[in-house]
């Protein structure tokens, strides 16, 4: 009994390193190590092809411009949108309207690393790109409060018209200027995707007249 | 493999009511509630919802999963005894229990997942939502490429008895978790020093998530990766990488394990 006893409640297990386990972790380290130093290398430069081609409200010269303008006499801050943004943005949405699309409008900061790396992922998947291509007129809103101290008014009106205070942040704007839906931050492709498609869904119930083309199917 | 330990804790893992109870109420019932309502009143999928169908939902299914499954009984010798060294009483080897625990878990752990995400994605469907098969099927693979990272995290924190390693772990796992509620964005300060505080402590707060989840738990984007293989390759290298150390060092550290087998 006694015999049995030891010979059972002894350590029989072997200790064994795979060396295939131990080859794959050092290459993959060394990889990383590699792609690490690479990318901090290329770090800072822009995405070399852009999925989507987003239209500049308002165009880079006219933002710096604006932007000079309104920190030498800034404008009191207003909770709604002012007549000239109202009809500047009328015009956005009735172009929208013209190409049978939804207006897809992204608060994006050049200073942002999370709209930068959204820009070269999630933007960037072809499936986002093509479904943006497809139903929604992109229209990115710049924000230059951090560099200039101060934004376009278009710009000011329309982050306070839709509570924006975050970049990146994606708004889809129904025809009576509303928002449809809004996604705040840098998600994934599949998220971003899931997010237009569900948002293109909601337009289409909610204004049913309006032809609106429908995200691919299975 | 060794059949007899993956038996064992399919059945430790799927046999015990209070892990399914748990499995059963965060995995499914309240996102299952949430898409529902979300959908009835179309609006937009919350943070919290992304959060309990992605990564995050299964590191919660795989927490209570992985108790008692990975020798954190034997190790801590707390409830339920010393299971590991009756395991090495048997003629098997140490890398064949670690890995042998580690195949089940993940299986377990994201096919839990994945029928979730199943699920979720038929709700929307049923009420109009549009997705690819291709989505789907991106879907399910993250689940289990995160169940398999995930799992093996949690095998080394709990096979290596170092305390300081294991708080390191854990304390890096929660923030992780933390950095999770929100996605990243910038936040532009308002001028006032208060709130800038605030708001910069957030932002560090997220930062600091952000590195730990690129060192320790890099996510591959299978859609992206199926998409277009080349720009997503440096997140698969991240993730095997990461995946190939933690299962290296947890079968390291079993192999150095000693115990006593003498009589009280």
């Amino acid at each position: 009994m006694t015999c049995s006893s030891e010979s059972s409640s002894a350590d029989k297990s072997v200790s064994y390193m795979p060396k295939w386990l131990v080859a794959a972790a050092a290459l993959l380290v060394v990889l990383r190590i590699g792609d690490v130093v690479l990318s901090k290398m290329h770090a800072g430069e822009p995405a070399k092809t852009k999925a989507i081609s987003w239209s500049q409200v308002p165009s880079r010269s006219e933002l710096v411009a604006e932007a000079k303008r309104l920190a030498a006499s800034p404008a009191k801050p207003v909770m709604e949108l002012s007549p000239e943004s109202q009809k500047h943005l009328q015009v956005l949405l009735a172009d929208a309207k013209a190409q049978n699309k939804l207006l897809l409008l992204e608060f994006y900061a050049d200073w942002s690393d999370p709209c930068k790396k959204m820009e070269s992922t999630s933007l960037s998947n072809t499936q986002v790109a093509a479904l943006v291509a497809k139903s929604f007129m992109p229209v990115r809103i710049n924000d230059t409060q951090k560099q200039f101290g101060v934004n376009a008014k278009f710009v000011a009106d329309l982050q306070k018209r839709y509570r924006v205070f975050a970049f990146p942040t994606l708004i889809i704007v129904g025809d009576d200027e509303s928002p449809v839906a809004s996604m705040i931050g840098n998600c994934s492709s599949l998220t971003t995707y899931r997010f237009l498609s569900r948002a293109l869904s909601t337009a289409v119930i909610s204004s049913a007249p309006q032809q609106v083309h429908p995200a691919p199917s299975l | 493999m060794n059949s007899t330990i993956i038996r064992f804790t399919a059945m430790s893992a799927c046999l015990d009511p209070m892990k399914l109870l748990y499995v059963i109420l965060l995995g499914f019932v309240m996102p299952i509630g949430m898409k529902v309502a979300s959908m009835l009143h179309g609006a937009s999928d919350s943070q919290t919802f992304e959060m309990l169908t992605g990564k995050v939902g299964v590191a919660f299914v795989l927490m209570v999963l992985c108790l008692g499954l990975a020798g954190n009984t034997a190790t801590q010798s707390g409830r339920g005894g010393e299971y590991l060294p009756l395991i090495f009483t048997r003629p098997i080897t140490r890398c064949e229990y670690v890995l042998s625990k580690w195949i089940t878990i993940t299986l377990i752990g994201g096919g839990f997942a994945a029928l979730q995400n199943l699920v979720v994605a038929g709700i929307g469907m049923h009420f109009g939502e549009t997705i690819t098969a291709q989505a789907i099927l991106s879907m399910v693979l993250e689940r289990f490429m995160d169940a398999a990272l995930i799992s093996a995290a949690m095998i080394l924190t709990m096979l290596n008895r170092n305390p300081a390693f294991q708080i390191v772990a854990v304390l890096s796992f929660y923030i992780w978790l933390a950095g999770q509620t929100i996605p990243p964005v910038s936040v532009a300060t308002g001028g006032k020093a208060l709130e800038d505080l605030s708001i910069e402590t957030t932002k560090f707060m997220l930062n600091l998530s952000q590195y730990i989840a690129d060192f320790i738990l890099p996510t591959v984007n299978v859609y992206d990766l199926i998409s277009n293989p080349v720009t997503a390759a440096g997140a698969l290298i991240a993730y095997l990488s990461a995946l190939a150390v933690y299962l290296l060092f947890a079968v390291g550290v079993t192999n150095k394990r000693e115990f006593f087998y003498g009589t009280n």
